[in-house]
């Protein structure tokens, strides 16, 4: 329940990322100026190229963006709250270096876009199917599936430097370095339906049952008493953050910080509950990367990796952010 | 309302059994305690009752009904547990720490409705914290996050609330403001079964007291009756008195010689 205050913010807040990614439309490399892009979108007189290339490569990349960053957002969040700890981000669970992994394999082996896109996400489907089946064995407890998470990251990890390994270093090394710093160069529109839909499916899932991972974040025995079947629930969260986690991976490689800081900002915005938090992550994860994309597109005549950019603006967000979080509440418990 | 134990036994896997053909009850309107050392079987003893452990032999009834006839979801509406501590990562605001005893009746894929905004309110106000329903769990006192715990099993509808050592660290004035609420509470019909530490308490609150002993019960009945310095002796393995002052008041005093306290002293 809410008080009328931040009902007034949360306006703000969800009309941010609509709001950023029409505005992402009108900056590029090409057609120079933000005029320029929207005379060609709103009078007869502009040039169609430039309108072309506003519907058919920037929307789709701008959406792609809003998209992965809501999954990278809303996952962060929910397994923060699964955990219950705040350093969690959305790598926890081994799927992302599953799907790193998938990615790399794919790309020393062929290399054509849709293969390295399925063999990360299959990837990273099996790096969560084993968690989640070792993690049942030891009761499906947060401590388990963290601790089989950082067990199953390490192994695909070392798979990953194996791959890097034997890659020729001249034309398979650099493209998987590439693919391993994260972005969205290669998104076009044929590659968007699987995106939006596993996206949708996943979020849909974690909107729905928001409410209940307010329970989940008490101690299991705690849940228990209020009669809700613990682990059941636990691996069906577990599985839609893992889909969303895998679907952006995939899509966009590694990006790192999203996850993690994401859930902050919006639990400091709208609180812990995840009433407000899931939707909240997920907007402010979506805006942001609009932003850091439109960034990376734009600021230098080749693309800035987003891993980068997400490191770099990431970190100074998350320490500012600390110092502020101890400053309010007086300590760092 | 009746919960009752018949000849409960527990044993945690491959290990001896922690609690032995225990047989304990409570009934609507009374406050039992569970006394007992550390690691004599309290908290186990609550788990069974909580349907968080099943137990290895013996019963646990629900108004005469064995509790594992009921569903989770059936059985949180009738049973609350108020934990010892709680380690919140994040914390949540009084009203929705409260609200989430609404969720034996909140469906999957549902939110609180409006009947359930009215049982969190009428909890709220029944353990005194209406005014406090939108602090954040972390501001508000070791004695008002309790009440709340008390107040979010009587959101869940619970007409047995079992409370686990409640007030273990909170000061006397807190600890009776509590069971305060407790007392009152008990008085409208709710029934608390109570582990605690300290048989002061037990004095004053309790209707019937049950000491644990290596998980098998040394003593049951009314407290005047059961916590004496020979029953107490036993149970915590020292030497007690019990004194009576002048309004016949009574407390419990450990016997410990001066020399003995001079040198954990020095």
């Amino acid at each position: 329940m809410m008080p009328p205050s931040r009902r007034r913010s949360s306006v703000v807040l969800y009309a941010l990322p609509v709001v950023l990614a029409f505005a992402a439309l009108f900056f590029g490399r090409y057609g120079g100026s933000v005029s320029e892009a929207f005379r060609s979108l709103f009078s007869s007189g502009g040039s169609d190229l430039l309108r072309s290339l506003i519907f058919h490569v920037r929307l789709p990349r701008t959406l792609a963006a809003l998209v992965v960053g809501a999954d990278l957002g809303a996952a962060g969040a929910v397994l923060q709250g699964l955990f219950r700890n705040p350093l969690v981000d959305s790598r926890i669970l081994g799927v992302s270096s599953g799907a790193s992994f998938g990615a790399c394999l794919a790309i020393l082996v062929s290399g054509g876009a849709l293969a390295v896109q399925t063999s990360a996400f299959v990837f990273a489907l099996i790096a969560v199917a084993v968690v989640l089946a070792v993690g049942w064995r030891l009761g499906a407890t947060p401590l388990a599936l963290l601790l089989v998470g950082v067990a199953v990251s390490a192994f695909f990890d070392a798979l990953l430097g194996l791959v890097k390994y034997v890659a020729d270093p001249l034309s398979k090394l650099p493209a998987i370095t590439y693919w391993l710093l994260g972005g969205l160069s290669g998104t076009q529109e044929s590659n968007l339906a699987p995106l939006l839909i596993l996206s949708g499916i996943g979020l849909a899932f974690l909107v729905l049952v928001r409410w209940r991972l307010n329970v989940l974040t008490l101690g299991d025995e705690e849940a228990a008493s209020l009669g809700v079947r613990v682990r059941p629930l636990r691996v069906a969260v577990v599985l839609a953050a893992s889909l969303l986690v895998a679907t952006s991976v995939s899509q966009a490689g590694m990006i790192g910080w999203i996850g993690l800081v994401v859930p902050h900002v919006a639990r400091a915005w709208v609180g812990s509950d995840h009433v407000h938090l899931i939707p909240a992550s997920a907007a402010l994860g979506g805006a942001i990367l609009v932003v850091l994309d439109t960034i990376a597109r734009t600021v230098l005549p080749s693309e800035i990796p987003l891993g980068i950019l997400t490191g770099l603006l990431g970190v100074p967000a998350f320490l500012v952010l600390l110092v502020v979080y101890v400053r309010t509440q007086g300590g760092t418990r | 309302m009746r919960l009752e134990a018949n000849c409960l036994s527990y044993a945690y896997p491959r290990r001896p059994p922690c609690i032995r053909r225990v047989s304990i009850a409570v009934e609507g309107g009374e406050i039992a305690f569970v006394l007992g050392a550390n690691g004599s079987g309290k908290t186990t003893l609550l788990a069974c009752f909580a349907g968080a452990r099943r137990p290895t032999a013996g019963t646990v009834l629900l108004d005469g009904r064995p509790l594992r006839a009921f569903s989770p979801r059936e059985r949180a509406k009738r049973i609350g547990v108020v934990p010892q501590f709680h380690d919140a990562a994040f914390s949540f605001s009084v009203e929705d720490a409260v609200g989430l005893g609404r969720a034996p009746y909140v469906g999957l894929f549902s939110r609180p409705g409006r009947e359930d905004r009215l049982a969190v309110e009428r909890a709220l106000a029944a353990v005194g914290l209406a005014s406090l329903r939108r602090r954040s769990m972390s501001h508000v006192s070791g004695g008002e996050r309790q009440l709340a715990w008390i107040a979010r099993g009587l959101a869940q509808g619970a007409q047995c609330l079992l409370l686990d050592e409640p007030t273990a660290h909170l000061d006397p004035q807190h600890e009776h403001t509590v069971f305060a609420v407790v007392r009152k509470l008990a008085g409208e019909g709710a029934a608390f079964l109570v582990a605690s530490h300290h048989p002061e308490t037990a004095l004053l609150y309790a209707a019937n007291v049950t000491f644990l002993q290596h998980g098998q019960v040394l003593a049951s009945g009314p407290p005047l009756e059961t916590i004496t310095s020979d029953i107490l002796s036993r149970a915590y393995s020292m030497e007690f008195r019990i004194v009576t002052g002048s309004d016949g008041e009574r407390a419990v005093v450990p016997r410990i010689r001066r020399d003995e306290t001079r040198t954990a002293e020095a």
